[in-house]
């Protein structure tokens, strides 16, 4: 019975997970967020006490393949700064395929929240460069992103009059699936000494929580779980009533745990027991 | 035609899904596809935005204004980008060194100071700084002095302004001396009847909370914000206060009306208006904190220790380096829990989708 377990085909673990996952997705089973990471406690607070008209830069530096985990986190933060009457720049420092995820959130959530393209927010794009693109704005903006995604000129973008380089960005955020955290922390914060916060997947978080405890970032989000407590707290503050893809998310990613881990210690009990059965036949 | 993209965003994911039970051809195809439209996608972008928008417009603007300097620079630089091509062509494949003299050349310089500065030192810095005492003050006053400012003055027109500040506080100079912000951390122990819950949660402040922060050397301002945090039973106090700083005689000085409310919108340089941000950041978890930032010390120590080989790992030291295989181990673990949890919401956000769009198409 045990050596059956043990040589399980893996397609039936597969086809567990499918159904842990596929039930709670459709039938919708919430799960309260019951604590609130300080890492995105912090990146909270630092937006919250900023005042209507303040600038924020939010860079998406990831593709379609990990929007799973940080679209929630962009349309949260997009969701916080719009309600507090914030402007946002929107850019693609290091990945091309994300201009048209970036954009079309943008566009959605101003619209809920009543803002417009221009005075309120704009969406400069992708340009090619890499790190010179970083340095250059902290110089001139307009430098690199001559125009924005529609190829209109920043000089005719309202906002855009009265902010020139990152002297003029309250904070930027980095949400990002690639290695541009180490960039933006060493050469933006580093040289510019400009604030400067994260969202990341969950593969990277642990290389950077040291960042966040040098100060040299004020918070970062952790993958989904990172959004699905954005989301919490903005809702608390009745900033939004849209329900967000990362508290779905989580909700379903609790029962997967929970799943995952009654699989690795049933496996390790039959293991063990294996390995005792064989050691008394020996 | 959203329909379409829906019903191909369905299809190429079962596709990719089938690959669970076995290798097919469905997955080979979108693999393929993946692959194809990724690398065609990546060149467009490059040439479009890349060529001919940084470069090749440039040149052309350049030329049209007659700007002669800035056309030589230009073509200099893509001259020496195309230079990287001569690698395959075998006479001239030497020339292929001085394209990559250049980035490698501009790239260390550049990357070297400040990857010591933010990877190295601010991470020690941040392991060792539970030492940290009053000399942080000290430092600051100093950095401050170094750039000609009167600190010692301003301090003293603050206490004038009923701005107490602890002398725990830390003075830090944001983007080149345009902003100040004093940072004042205060953590003390106090009694539920001082707090009153039911006051704090509609954001007043209870007069015995007041009472105990005067108590410990921190006279709140009027204008005192209270941000509840609902969980762990955490509030911040805000005490935000903006002063117009002007120069007189050389000194940093206040303006006799100085307003009480935060002011942080963008000033020209030229202004010196500047902002300060006064703040006390009080919770229950100070212990908690202190023991977290000892097992930090500990296990870089002992991680540092297994990693050290000059000495045999016995005695003492096999000792240390045994518990660093601890932490190395719970590290790896950690970082291995967060790449499943990233795996998995991969899969969340896919099964989400297969779900908002199958009744989609269906009208639903």
């Amino acid at each position: 019975m045990i050596q059956k377990l043990l040589s399980l085909d893996r397609r039936w673990i597969f086809l567990i997970i499918a159904v842990v996952v596929f039930v709670p997705a459709i039938l919708k089973i919430p799960v309260p967020v019951s604590t609130i990471s300080n890492s995105t406690q912090q990146l909270y607070d630092t937006i919250e006490g900023f005042e209507p008209g303040e600038v924020v830069m939010i860079s998406l530096d990831y593709g379609p393949s990990s929007m799973a985990e940080l679209q929630p986190q962009l349309t949260a933060l997009l969701h916080h700064c719009f309600a507090k009457d914030l402007r946002v720049i929107g850019i693609n420092w290091a990945v091309f395929d994300s201009v048209l995820l970036g954009q079309n959130e943008f566009d959605r959530v101003a619209r809920l929240h009543g803002k417009t393209y221009g005075p309120d927010y704009c969406y400069l794009g992708y340009k090619p460069g890499g790190l010179p693109n970083l340095l250059d704005m902290g110089k001139d903006i307009s430098s690199v992103y001559p125009k924005d995604v529609h190829n209109k000129s920043l000089t005719d973008i309202p906002m855009m009059k009265a902010i020139k380089n990152y002297d003029h960005i309250s904070l930027v955020v980095d949400l990002a699936s690639v290695g541009s955290p180490p960039f933006w922390i060493n050469y933006v914060y580093g040289r510019f000494q400009q604030t400067l916060a994260l969202g990341v997947t969950g593969v990277m978080i642990s290389e950077l929580y040291p960042a966040l405890d040098a100060g040299q970032i004020v918070g970062i989000l952790p993958g989904l779980l990172g959004a699905a407590e954005y989301e919490y707290l903005i809702q608390d503050a009745n900033y939004t009533m849209e329900g967000g893809d990362g508290a779905t998310g989580m909700g379903i990613q609790s029962f997967l745990h929970v799943a995952l881990i009654l699989i690795i210690v049933f496996c390790n009990i039959a293991f063990f027991i294996d390995r005792r059965n064989r050691s008394n036949i020996a | 035609m959203a329909t379409l993209g829906t019903l191909i965003g369905i299809a190429l994911t079962l596709c990719v899904f089938s690959f669970l039970y076995k290798d097919n051809p469905f997955y080979t195809f979108a693999e393929h596809l993946f692959v194809g439209l990724a690398a065609g996608y990546s060149i467009i972008v490059q040439i479009e935005d890349g060529f001919i928008g940084t470069i090749w417009q440039r040149l052309e603007l350049s030329i049209h204004q007659g700007k002669t300097t800035e056309m030589m620079i230009i073509l200099v630089a893509i001259c020496t980008g195309l230079l990287f091509f001569t690698q395959f062509i075998p006479d001239v494949s030497w020339l292929v060194r001085i394209p990559f003299a250049i980035t490698i050349g501009y790239g260390a310089g550049f990357a070297i100071p400040y990857t010591v500065e933010q990877d190295i030192f601010k991470h020690v810095y941040s392991t060792i700084r539970f030492n940290e005492t009053q000399s942080s003050l000290k430092d600051n006053i100093t950095d401050l002095l170094n750039q000609g400012e009167s600190t010692a003055d301003l301090q003293l027109q603050f206490k004038d302004n009923g701005l107490v500040l602890t002398p725990k506080a830390e003075i830090k100079t944001l983007k080149a001396s345009r902003k100040w912000e004093i940072r004042d951390r205060l953590q003390f122990t106090i009694n539920d009847s001082q707090v009153n819950q039911d006051k704090l949660n509609q954001k007043e402040m209870p007069d015995g909370l007041k009472l105990a922060f005067a108590k410990a050397g921190f006279e709140l301002s009027p204008t005192t914000k209270i941000k509840i945090w609902k969980h762990d039973h955490r509030w911040q106090i805000t005490d935000n206060r903006t002063f117009d700083l002007r120069r007189l005689n050389g000194k940093l000085v206040l303006d006799e009306q100085w307003v009480y409310t935060v002011k942080r919108e963008m000033k020209p340089k030229e202004t010196q208006v500047e902002v300060l941000n006064v703040y006390v950041d009080f919770f229950h978890r100070g212990g908690w904190q202190v023991f977290n930032m000892c097992l930090i010390f500990v296990g870089v120590i002992c991680t540092l220790t297994y990693f050290f080989f000059s000495v045999e790992h016995r005695g003492v030291v096999g000792g240390i380096s045994k518990v660093g295989v601890i932490f190395i181990m719970v590290g790896f673990g950690a970082a291995f829990g967060n790449t499943v949890m990233g795996r998995v919401s991969l899969l969340i956000g896919r099964v989400t989708f297969l779900i908002k769009a199958i009744p989609s198409l269906f009208g639903g």
